[in-house]
């Protein structure tokens, strides 16, 4: 008997995402993106990604079905993102997904959004080991993870204390006149550029802050130094050199949550690094973390960028696993929580 | 014909089931905040209470009103919808409170909904029921005179009687999902197709009277919210 039908609906930021998936088998991942509608407001504006979502949600389900081959009434459980998020927008795909599954009689798992980041790597990579570290780097998060016990056990070891990693590349684009999001356009300005011709900060990374931060992360202060330098050459009428800017700003950021993200597998004996999140797709940090995994006897594992970022493929994959393992769905009533805990792989009783 | 009707719009959170003019199952919840949680259990009770019946359409308040309720409605309304592979009617909130309110009054009258910000939004209707101006979202205080002077439905009507004549406010505090469901049963068996081409307004407008423009005549709309304001957000000066 094949395994069951899992559609997967993902609403937490910007992305209408809708993924179908059959066991590790991944059929369908669309995404309907709000990002254009929120380039002129230089950031994702919770209300205007809320009426996107409203209105792309219906299109994009029926866009996963017909692009995997399937009727609506193949799916054999729905799962939904239940938080972490913007909560206005977690909540369409959540009255979406109870709607459907209390329509079509099948069970509901509302899940962790940030395990989902790091279960999708099994549509591409197969299984995932019995324990592994997760870095998750975007435009709304920047945290280490240590997955243990297939996915049911999830603990934080860390995270960003100020601005995601993702922010600050876009905050950086912004005043290097680079458009929104900043992430693709620094790493391609950076390609050009010498990534040691300015010592940017790199924030938590202090013998005392180790001590009281080993796997956290901050990016404000890296943000204000460069914008604070970027100023000071413009005012100084001094030639200012983007690639090297851009270049210099991308190696602080991607040092340090490489190496953040080696010291945790090392110090909790961890031999697999899964990285997830819309700045996965940075081709430096993909670089470096290769360099340090194999220099650490680590296995890395990266999933294509279009699993990196949102979507509802990832909410399908963990969905599915949970389905696998026979974990019990999620009740109608469950509440959508923007601040919804880590440990959360999925949601029970409120 | 079986309907299902949901109504969000308010914070009141109501269901209901009805077949030809039998209400078969009727449920009201109050609690702004949680109509994400409440919702999908109510339809469900109310399913049951109806015995599972085969529902051939399902009818959505789209508002105006609070927007993270409208929103929870209608993504519920359009998923059943694609589930049952059945038809999704809009209907104006206020026009669903009209219709309750035709039966206690015998003139003109208008209807408001809570807008926050010290606003109102509002509708005017003739003594037939029938929708000759709005829905508006304004201030009651900036509200033309003769329709202040008119009799007025809703509980935020009634939180306004020093500007509004609402006396009788407190009669359809709320819009129903009952009258939606009577509403949108009623025009459907007008022959107003149920695939008949609905208003497409965008929902991206703000009250400058296109909302009104648009819907001025229309009984049955698109399943989209009604928000009648644009959203809050200023453009970056870059
Ligand atoms: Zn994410």
């Amino acid at each position: 008997m094949s395994d069951p039908l899992i559609l997967g609906i993902e609403t937490s930021c910007d992305e209408t995402g809708v993924g179908i998936v059959r066991g590790t088998t991944l059929l369908a991942d669309a995404v309907a993106s709000s990002v254009d509608e929120h380039a002129r407001f230089g950031g994702v504006v919770p209300e205007v990604a809320s009426r996107a979502h409203v209105e792309a949600m219906i299109p994009t389900i029926n866009r996963a079905c017909a692009e995997a081959g399937v009727g609506i009434h193949d799916i054999d459980a729905v799962a939904v993102t239940g938080g972490p998020g913007l909560a206005g927008a977690l909540l369409i795909g959540t009255a979406t997904a109870k709607a459907l599954a209390s329509a079509l009689d099948v069970p509901l798992y509302a899940v962790n959004h940030l395990a989902g980041h790091v279960v999708v790597d099994e549509l591409e990579h197969g299984p995932l080991p019995e324990t592994a570290v997760g870095l998750l780097v975007s435009g709304g998060h920047s945290s280490l993870l240590l997955v243990r016990d297939d996915a049911q056990d999830v603990t934080a070891l860390g995270a960003t204390i100020d601005d995601a990693a993702g922010e600050a590349f876009d905050k950086i684009a912004r005043i290097l006149d680079l458009p929104f999001p900043g992430g693709p356009w620094i790493d391609r300005a950076a390609r050009d550029g010498d990534p040691t011709a300015i010592a940017f900060p790199r924030g938590l990374t202090a013998a005392k802050d180790l001590a009281e931060h080993p796997y956290d992360f901050s990016f404000s202060g890296l943000k204000t130094a460069v914008a604070r330098w970027i100023a000071q050459q413009r005012s100084a009428g001094a030639a200012m050199s983007v690639p090297d800017v851009a270049a210099s700003f991308q190696e602080a950021v991607v040092d340090v949550l490489t190496r953040k993200a080696i010291q945790a597998c090392r110090d909790h004996g961890v031999e697999h690094l899964v990285i997830g999140g819309g700045v996965a797709a940075n081709s430096r940090l993909r670089a470096l973390a290769q360099e340090r995994c194999e220099q650490a006897d680590i296995v890395l594992r990266i999933p294509a960028p279009h699993l990196c970022t949102d979507n509802g493929a990832m909410i399908a994959a963990l969905g599915s696993k949970l389905v696998r393992q026979g974990a019990a769905p999620s009740p109608l009533d469950f509440p959508t929580l923007s601040v919804l805990r880590v440990s959360t792989v999925v949601m029970h009783e409120q | 014909m079986v309907m299902l009707a949901i109504d969000t719009s308010s914070p009141a959170t109501s269901v209901a089931v009805l077949d030809g003019d039998v209400l078969l199952a009727h449920a009201v919840h109050i609690d702004a905040r949680r109509h994400a949680e409440v919702l999908a259990v109510l339809v469900q009770e109310a399913l049951e209470t109806a015995g599972r019946p085969r529902v051939s359409a399902v009818a959505c308040g789209v508002g105006p009103g609070a927007y993270t309720g409208l929103r929870v409605g209608v993504s519920s309304a359009l998923a059943y919808g694609l589930a049952w592979e059945v038809p999704v009617l809009g209907v104006c909130s206020l026009d669903a409170m009209a219709l309750a309110a035709s039966d206690a009054v015998s003139g003109p009258f208008a209807c408001a909904i809570d807008a926050r910000r010290k606003e109102v939004y509002w509708a005017q209707y003739d003594a037939d029921g029938e929708r000759v101006a709005g829905p508006h979202v304004q201030q009651p205080g900036d509200i033309d005179g003769e329709i202040r002077a008119l009799p007025w439905f809703g509980d935020i009507a009634a939180a306004h009687l020093e500007l509004l004549h609402a006396e009788m406010a407190d009669t359809v505090p709320y819009p129903d999902a009952r009258d939606v469901a009577r509403f949108a049963a009623h025009h459907v068996g007008r022959g107003r197709a149920i695939d008949a081409a609905p208003v497409l307004l965008s929902t991206h407008g703000h009250d400058d009277g296109a909302t009104a423009s648009a819907l001025a005549g229309q009984h049955l709309l698109a399943p989209l919210p009604l928000y009648v304001r644009r959203p809050d957000a200023v453009e970056s000066a870059r």
